[in-house]
């Protein structure tokens, strides 16, 4: 995969680093900050299925912790803990298993500070590695973010470089709120730039990845790599792409969508969730209602059809929007 | 029992459907499948089977006659089987006939759209469409689907502004009967094409007016034509803001031609005073108040209107002080005369009163930049407050 650039503007020293390296970076630079910082997971301490708390149990003994496989048990201590004080970083291996752990963020974290007068926060991180994996099949392969996004309480974060991922981390770790921070796992070897310097970037602030004039493609996580590829195919025929990377879904950067919508006109909302009730329906009912005189072509959605994702590598590819699919979706508007 | 022939439905808009032809006479044998009528709506012509074997019973709705969708034709059955009590006569139906005008059929769709549809107009044009007074079903439509976008809408606007090539000599009677629209619609397109196109950016000071009113006393002028005068001498010695971008190129102008917006009751006019550099401060006032007179009677003809190099506008007369002037494109600058109000001044370190005025110039930054507009309106500024300079200065034609 190609390097991600810093944005625009940040001028400082830098590194090359992954997207798993950011992960890892992030981790170990705000638990070394911040002694309330632990992981908690499956397969963290000895050995991390993917490669992102590598050696963090042997930088901080005691601080990283193995648990049995119980996707409920580790987000239920989590929540415990954050409400007695404490920074939990909890990973659920196959992000498709948080779905054992619903009550635990939903009627718990999510919750907690309204129920309690506002006497507790719940500083938590359940760090979620998602979408489509080679051939994973169906129980390792979903994007989940929308299910989050309809619980009150929760913040939603999908970062798509190297660089937001590592700043939206620690961001999220100095945060007083449950965090869920969906990693695409397909990034994990995406090499991006990120300054040598501590920095952070906030929650809740999108990011135009390409300025455009024609159309928006409005986008997170791994798709946002297909939206940029598609918007430099389409650059051929004259056509201009502006790829809003949300980067997060809770708090929704409402504000840049619609300057970016009222300027281009058009928009078209790709995901690789289901289509469904999705966080893409909420974002281009967002437009609908808020930015509609300013369309001059029907909202375009690109999802996922209602399927289990399969296992066969074709069928995979089929399932999802490729780059292919943006394209014709952008002429479909002009 | 007898088998009713209904008039089918041919699609989703068919209300009613006229019978073409029967293919067969009453009391003819017809096997089932066998074309027994054609029927006909308002796009397709149909050919009606029978539905079973036997006799055409009864023709019940003649040829050329039209009835509703689902209406009885006719009856197919045994020789001598009974046919049902059918009112023969079809349904009244608005149908054509001489004399009286057919009911308005949907009419072939202006653009490519299925049967039922409204217009494809996308919501940014319908809105565009209704700010310029355009209705956008009218509109051809260059989108998606044939949808009408705002590209046509800008299309159409531009169109609609277009001036009239040629002026007939009844020009004052036309003035006159000017519709509100037609003035607005040239403002709408005028301003979204400044507003659009140039990025501009506005520069504000306050002049102390107290000599330009000294000068004034005794003589046959108005502020309005020291501004002028003032803006004049300060373009001649700062060519760039007497310019405009076209195309890819920075036209500086040798004229200085000045417009003076005036306001009327539906609109906005710029009438031009020509070569205001070369006149005098009195033959500035005589064609001031001229042009002025001109535009409020509605008697400006275009050739008053055109080839200004720069703007001045003024909303002073509504106690404002300070705005911000849109640019008059192609021009690189407008100014923006203010309120002249007995205002506390500090002269000589002493806190006096002092007729103030403020001077807003607004400049297109693709051709100019800040700090030489600046300098401009500073001396625009100057000039005022030694207004002597400006009446010396009253050239090739004396005063």
């Amino acid at each position: 995969m190609m390097a991600t650039p810093m944005p625009a503007g940040v001028q400082m020293e830098t590194r090359r680093i992954t997207f798993r390296d950011a992960v890892r970076e992030a981790l170990q630079e705000e638990m070394q900050r911040d002694p309330t910082i632990f992981v908690i997971g499956e397969c963290v301490e000895l050995r991390s299925a993917w490669r992102t708390t590598r050696d963090l149990s042997v930088l901080f003994p005691g601080r990283v912790r193995d648990t049995p496989i119980s996707e409920s048990a580790i987000v239920g201590a989590a929540v415990g803990a954050a409400m007695l004080g404490m920074r939990p970083v909890a990973e659920i291996m196959v992000g498709d298993f948080v779905t054992t752990c619903m009550d635990e963020l939903v009627n718990q974290a999510g919750k907690a500070r309204y129920m309690f007068g506002g006497q507790i926060d719940l500083p938590l991180v359940v760090r979620i590695p998602t979408g489509l994996a080679k051939n994973a099949a169906a129980q390792h392969s979903q994007t989940l973010e929308s299910w989050f996004m309809h619980a009150p309480g929760l913040l939603v974060a999908a970062p798509s470089t190297p660089y937001d991922c590592k700043g939206m981390l620690k961001a999220a770790l100095r945060g007083r709120d449950p965090v869920l921070f969906f990693e695409y796992k397909m990034l994990y070897a995406l090499q991006g730039d990120v300054p040598a310097d501590d920095y952070t970037v906030p929650l809740g602030v999108a990011d135009v990845k390409r300025a455009g004039r024609d159309v928006t493609v409005l986008c997170w996580g791994s798709v946002v790599h297909k939206a940029l590829a598609a918007a430099v195919a389409l650059e051929a025929d004259g056509v201009s792409v502006e790829v809003l990377d949300l980067r997060s879904l809770v708090p929704l950067d409402t504000p840049a969508i619609q300057r970016s919508v009222e300027r281009t006109h058009r928009a078209v909302v790709v995901e690789e969730a289901c289509r469904p009730a999705s966080a893409g329906a909420d974002i281009a009912a967002w437009i609908a209602e808020h930015v509609f005189y300013s369309l001059d072509a029907p909202i375009k959605r690109l999802a996922a059809p209602p399927v289990p994702k399969p296992f066969s590598t074709p069928l995979e590819q089929a399932v999802v929007p490729q780059t292919d699919d943006i394209v014709r979706a952008v002429r479909e508007l002009l | 029992m007898a088998t009713k022939i209904g008039m089918p439905n041919l699609g989703h808009t068919m209300e009613a459907g006229t019978v073409v032809q029967w293919l067969k006479q009453e009391g003819e044998t017809v096997a089932r499948g066998e074309p027994l009528a054609e029927v006909e709506s308002d796009k397709v012509v149909f050919t009606i089977e029978a539905p079973a074997s036997g006799v055409l019973l009864r023709v019940i709705v003649p040829a050329n006659a039209t009835v509703k969708v689902g209406h009885v034709l006719g009856y197919v059955g045994e020789p001598g089987e009974p046919v049902p009590e059918v009112d023969a006569a079809p349904q009244p139906l608005p149908v054509a006939s001489p004399g009286i005008p057919a009911p308005p059929l949907p009419a072939a769709a202006p653009r490519p759209s299925g049967p039922g549809e409204r217009p494809r107009i996308s919501p940014l044009a319908r809105r565009l469409a209704q700010e310029h007074g355009l209705d956008p079903e009218q509109l051809p439509g260059s989108g998606p689907r044939g949808s009408v976008t705002q590209e046509d809408v800008l299309a159409a606007v531009a169109a609609h502004a277009q001036p009239p090539a040629v002026r007939t000599p009844a020009a004052p009677a036309v003035a006159e009967r000017r519709p509100l629209r037609a003035m607005r619609r040239t403002i709408a397109q005028r301003m979204t094409q400044s507003w659009q196109q140039a990025p501009q950016v506005t520069q504000m000071l306050e002049v102390n007016m107290s000599a330009a009113e000294h000068y004034r006393q005794g003589r046959d002028l108005s502020v309005n034509d020291l501004i002028l005068a003032a803006a004049a001498r300060a373009l001649v010695e700062f060519p760039q803001l007497n310019a405009a971008l076209v195309d890819d190129s920075i036209e500086v102008y040798a004229d200085v031609n000045i417009g003076l917006a005036v306001a009327l009751d539906d609109g906005l006019v710029t009438p031009v005073v020509r070569g205001a550099d070369r006149l005098s401060l009195a033959e500035l006032n005589r064609q001031r108040r001229g042009l002025v007179d001109k535009a409020t009677a509605g008697r400006l003809e275009l050739g008053d209107m055109a080839d200004g190099t720069f703007t001045i506008t003024n909303l002073g007369s509504e106690g404002i002080r300070f705005f911000t002037p849109i640019l008059n494109p192609p021009q690189a600058a407008i100014l923006g005369m203010g309120q002249m109000a007995r205002s506390a001044a500090v002269v000589d370190g002493r806190l006096e009163v002092r007729p103030l005025m403020g001077l807003s110039l607004t400049f297109d930054h693709r051709v100019v930049d800040g700090l030489p507009a600046a300098r401009f309106l500073a001396r625009i500024k100057s000039l005022l407050e030694d207004p002597a300079g400006l009446a010396a200065h009253a050239p090739q034609l004396g005063e």
